[in-house]
């Protein structure tokens, strides 16, 4: 029986705090839409959320395209079949790879510090400063990072997907040994305007999801400093269950309407 | 210009405020005092508009704050200084920019009027060369002082303090509570500081209130304070001991 109690006052929880974000969404959106958005305040989030992220997003796409690459040369040699090794490596990062893995170290990285900044700023009452100085935080301080978000995401995972194509020419050139005008040439026809657009239309998702979450978790935070820890680990650990979620989701939607 | 009519507050059913009249005229400071957790920054926070009152009117200025959005209240709050009792600086600003910041907000001063204003404002809480600092770089009572000249950079017509001598020793207390008193006549402001420091409240203050129970169980000035017959104020103030 108190089984069943908890899974109901779970549900029930669950379902209260949905209803919580919609709100939070529909409020956010309607200040967007009434009041536009602090073009300065955008311009900082950008910097900050693109220069924080770009090193360690490169760094992982390189390695990802290369890792790609080394295992499907001892897959396709078996079948005498290395010259696809482009078409797999390129295909994989563009439609799924960089969106979802540079989405994941994204949040990580500025998703985490999006939410400390924020719970943190819950915690220690300077939100609630911003409003007694006659000002709205979330005009202010999350709106921004929102917007900021949603314009850097796709940058850094274009970046990401050049990157990792590079590392699978990388190997496949030097180590498969495939012609380098070949693997260019297969790349470039492999890769469709719809696998480029689906993968960024993914990644705007993407953004939506981390910056509404960590902007919403931050808000929500209390009791002290060990609350801003526990709320920051929730968001980024949402960010992830959903990007990986909504991808299956969005996966089979781009490709049953535009497969 | 506030005026509190029968406010009623509870958390959880816990009755927190349990009928509370005040009025604070222009020039006046209010103070109330009490227990820690009696409910005295729940009043401040009800005045602001932070939190819904159960029952009760409070009225600024003749403006019922219960009726109006939060757009509406952003903008009888640009008029109300209010010091948090931990400051709640801005610490990913500078002192300069943590002052500038409700100037450039809600005001079309130009920068070098800005920087006027918070060169005066700095002098004001007697502090000078500053402004490049961080709120970590300074000490409580700079901060406190900081939080002071924040509040009444818009020079606001109402004043709010939240424990403003708060983890302060006896003598920053005091300059603090000298700080806050002359600022507030300066501004001709009606002013409202809770506090526990009874000392220091007794010496400032027009009008004091003793918070018991959810009720202002005594109030008055000084004089009347020191002959009230009441308990739980006489205990609270050691007028007996």
């Amino acid at each position: 029986m108190n089984f069943i109690i908890k899974i109901g006052r779970y549900f029930i929880e669950s379902l209260q705090q949905l209803g919580q974000v919609i709100f939070f969404i529909a409020e956010i959106f309607l200040k967007f839409i009434r009041n536009g958005v602090k073009i300065n305040e955008v311009t900082k989030q950008i910097f900050a959320q693109g220069v924080q992220s770009i090193g360690i997003i490169a760094l992982t796409s390189l390695a990802t395209g290369m890792v790609l690459a080394i295992q499907s040369v001892v897959i396709l040699s078996r079948f005498g079949a290395k010259e696809y090794i482009a078409q797999l490596v390129s295909l994989s990062l563009v439609r799924e790879l960089s969106p979802v893995l540079g989405s994941i170290i994204f949040a990580g990285k500025a998703g985490s510090k999006m939410a400390a900044e924020i719970s943190s700023m819950k915690v220690s009452e300077q939100l609630l400063a911003t409003r007694a100085m006659g000002v709205d935080p979330e005009e202010y301080f999350i709106l921004p990072r929102i917007v900021a978000c949603t314009l850097v995401l796709p940058i850094l995972i274009v970046i990401s997907e050049i990157l990792g194509v590079f590392g699978g020419y990388v190997i496949g050139v030097w180590e498969a040994n495939v012609p380098h005008a070949i693997y260019l040439h297969k790349t470039i026809v492999a890769i469709r305007l719809v696998d480029f657009i689906g993968g960024l239309i993914k990644t705007l998702f993407f953004a939506l999801i981390i910056s509404v979450i960590c902007c919403f978790e931050g808000y929500q935070a209390k009791g002290g400093s060990i609350g801003v820890g526990e709320y920051t680990t929730k968001a980024v650990a949402l960010c992830c269950m959903y990007v990986i979620s909504f991808n299956f989701i969005l996966t089979k939607v781009i490709l049953t309407f535009w497969g | 210009m506030i005026r509190v009519i029968g406010l009623k507050k509870s958390f959880n059913s816990h009755l927190v405020l349990n009928g509370i009249d005040l009025e604070v005229e222009k020039n006046q400071i209010v103070s109330i005092i009490g227990e820690s957790g009696s409910g005295k920054s729940v009043f401040l926070k009800l005045i602001m508009g932070f939190l819904q009152p159960d029952e009760g009117k409070i009225f600024i200025n003749g403006t019922d704050i219960n009726s109006l959005d939060e757009r509406k209240l952003l903008q009888i709050r640009k008029n109300i200084g209010y010091l948090f009792q931990e400051s709640a600086l801005f610490d990913f600003m500078t002192v300069y920019d943590n002052l500038a910041f409700p100037l450039r907000e809600n005001t079309d001063l130009s920068e070098f009027d800005i920087k006027k204003r918070i060169k005066d404002s700095l002098s004001r809480v007697e502090l000078h060369d500053v402004e490049n600092k961080t709120p970590e770089e300074l000490s409580g009572g700079m901060k406190k002082r900081i939080g002071i000249a924040r509040a009444i950079i818009m020079e606001p017509k109402i004043f709010l303090c939240d424990e403003p001598t708060a983890g302060l020793d006896p003598n920053k207390s005091l300059s603090i509570m000298r700080l806050i008193s002359d600022l507030a006549r300066s501004l001709k402001s009606a002013s409202i500081i809770v506090s526990h420091d009874v000392s220091n409240v007794l010496r400032f203050s027009d009008i004091i209130a003793l918070l018991y129970n959810g009720k202002l169980i005594t109030k008055g000035t000084k004089e009347e304070i020191f002959k009230t017959n009441q308990k739980e104020a006489r205990e609270f103030l050691m007028l007996d001991s």
